[in-house]
């Protein structure tokens, strides 16, 4: 398994910017989950989840056979702001409520789990899924990326063009925030 | 409450795409970038993507020294620039850092999950040529870290199978053949530099039984995945499945006569003084082997009556008691000869009861 910010995965991005079928397979099969719960909690339905990742992937093979894709340079926050300039453009394109999380979409991807776990998920989904959308959407974007997606400080930063010091404190923030919720 | 609240942020890593979008979008994806991608390069481009891949962190080094590393690690890093001398190093040399660091940087550039495990065996099969030589010049002493490599290069390779069996498998199957083909080969180099060790003691010889016993084991695993197949087997597959699995029961009484052969050369080295220990060990083996052979036996009807699970069940079963019979002998053995006097004397000359009457004038 190809460890985020290795080697290895140096290795596969200069690959990528030679335009090789078989990095950019590895690279989707690396990024694709995380991707995909980052963009998930940003819009509403499923499929425009599922649309708006497939975009991703094909934006990214866009800038590296345009030889875009630096390989010192971090490449999870290189493709968590091209996710994130996506959704943003998409809603300004269609003018939809940023706020919006589907709770009843978010318990269905849980659906592979046993009956079981299911139920346990989808409890545990729904308090916390529930809490999330009363956050406002920076806030809910830095807990997810933090907490749920593993993101540093730093690497936060850099998605968000922000400084180290404001990302902590809107971090903190966030996550007082979300206590308080009832 | 902070931790519960991060403990059900954390839950939600369990969203993730639906495995039939993962699937399928990849197709299209893979479809859709075809027309401007290039096929993958081959070796000879390695130094352009090392080139590539350390471009970034050569332009922020602005000292000599840490450029000349770097060049120094551009040079015995790719497998373009492997050198011929490296390439017979053994543990201890300056050269072997190079071939390891070399074999390294050639698995990182691999990405099928096929070509890791290709690799995997390769490497595999180098350190059982290291061993040998090792061996031959009585460098006993390096042996054990020739072994521990080779025994991670098989996990590693049985890792890829893993993780292929999830994602393909059909690619599993020929890759489970392969392996299952690479370890019974790698069995009889391994075996063949065994018999070299035959007499003697300590940790070399015990630590070629372990590796032996994780190709083992890494040899069993890959049949047992051959056999999952089975069901949908054609006649001529079925075949070939039954003439691997008989194969692997040949291997385990060969094994077995091996344990027996072994005890018996280990015990005839015991002194006068450790007649118990003699007795004890010879019962231990003894008993395990007489277990091992009746397991066979087992697997054998079971083969005959095409269960080929229920027999690589009974082989695996007489694996496990072997290799207690194994570590039985190590383990007399490392209280053998931890007394210094025992060492000293010579081997005492095994007699039969006639002889030693008529040495004594005594019979027993």
């Amino acid at each position: 398994m190809i460890k985020q910010g290795s080697l290895q995965e140096k290795i596969l991005i200069s690959k990528l910017n030679f335009k090789n079928k078989d990095a950019f397979s590895a690279i989707y099969d690396l990024y694709l989950d995380k991707i995909y719960r980052f963009i998930y909690f940003k819009v509403p339905t499923v499929a425009e989840a599922e649309d708006l990742t497939s975009q991703v992937f094909l934006k990214i093979w866009q800038l590296a056979i345009t030889g875009r894709i630096k390989v010192g340079e971090s490449f999870q926050s290189l493709i968590y702001k091209v996710a994130r300039n996506l959704v943003i453009d998409h809603y300004r394109s269609s003018a939809r409520d940023k706020n919006t999380v589907s709770l009843d979409e978010a318990i269905n991807v849980a659906r592979n789990e046993t009956l079981e776990n299911k139920i346990d998920a989808k409890l545990e989904l729904e308090q916390v899924g529930k809490k999330l959308r009363k956050l406002k959407n920076e806030y809910r974007e830095v807990i997810i990326m933090h907490f749920v997606d593993d993101l540093t400080i730093k690497e936060i930063a850099g998605i968000l063009e922000k400084k180290r010091g404001n990302v902590r404190v809107t971090l903190h923030r966030a996550l007082k925030a979300l206590k308080e919720i009832q | 409450m902070e931790k519960d609240i991060i403990s059900q942020l954390h839950s939600l890593r369990n969203i993730k795409p639906d495995e039939h979008f993962r699937a399928t979008q990849k197709e299209i994806l893979m479809n859709q970038i075809s027309a401007s991608a290039q096929t993958a390069k081959g070796a000879g481009f390695v130094w352009f993507y090392l080139k590539e891949t350390f471009k970034y962190e050569m332009s922020l080094l602005g000292q000599p020294v840490a450029g000349l590393a770097v060049i120094l690690l551009l040079i015995f890093g790719g497998g373009v620039f492997s050198i011929s001398a490296a390439s017979e190093a053994t543990p201890g040399s300056f050269l072997y850092t190079v071939k390891i660091v070399s074999e390294k940087t050639r698995f990182a550039f691999a990405l099928q999950p096929e070509d890791k495990m290709k690799l995997n065996f390769e490497f595999a099969e180098r350190r059982a040529a290291e061993i040998k030589t090792l061996a031959g010049n009585n460098e006993h002493e390096k042996i054990s870290q020739a072994a521990d490599n080779l025994k991670e290069e098989i996990a590693s390779a049985q890792k890829q199978l893993k993780q292929m069996e999830a994602n393909s498998p059909k690619t599993a199957m020929a890759m489970a053949k392969d392996i299952e083909n690479k370890t019974t080969a790698l069995r009889a180099t391994l075996r063949e530099t065994k018999e070299t060790l035959a007499h003697s003691s300590g940790s070399a010889k015990n630590k070629l039984n372990e590796t032996i016993q994780t190709v083992d084991a890494v040899s069993l695993s890959a049949l047992n995945t051959i056999v999952k197949s089975a069901d949908n087997a054609s006649g001529a597959e079925k075949a070939e499945l039954n003439r691997r699995v008989a194969s692997k029961l040949k291997a385990s009484k060969e094994k077995i006569n091996e344990a027996r052969a072994e005890a018996k050369v280990f015990s005839a080295g015991f002194a006068r003084s450790e007649t118990g220990l003699q007795v004890f060990l010879g019962q231990a083996v003894e008993n395990k082997t007489k277990e091992a052979t009746k397991v066979i036996t087992e697997a054998e009807k079971l083969l005959s009556g095409n269960d080929y699970q229920g027999a690589l069940d009974k082989i695996a079963e007489s694996d496990n008691l072997l290799n207690e019979a194994t570590a039985a002998t190590a383990e007399k053995e490392a209280l053998s000869t931890s007394t210094p006097e025992v060492k000293a004397e010579t081997k005492p000359e095994v007699k039969g009861v006639m002889e030693e009457a008529t040495t004594t004038g005594v019979v027993r």
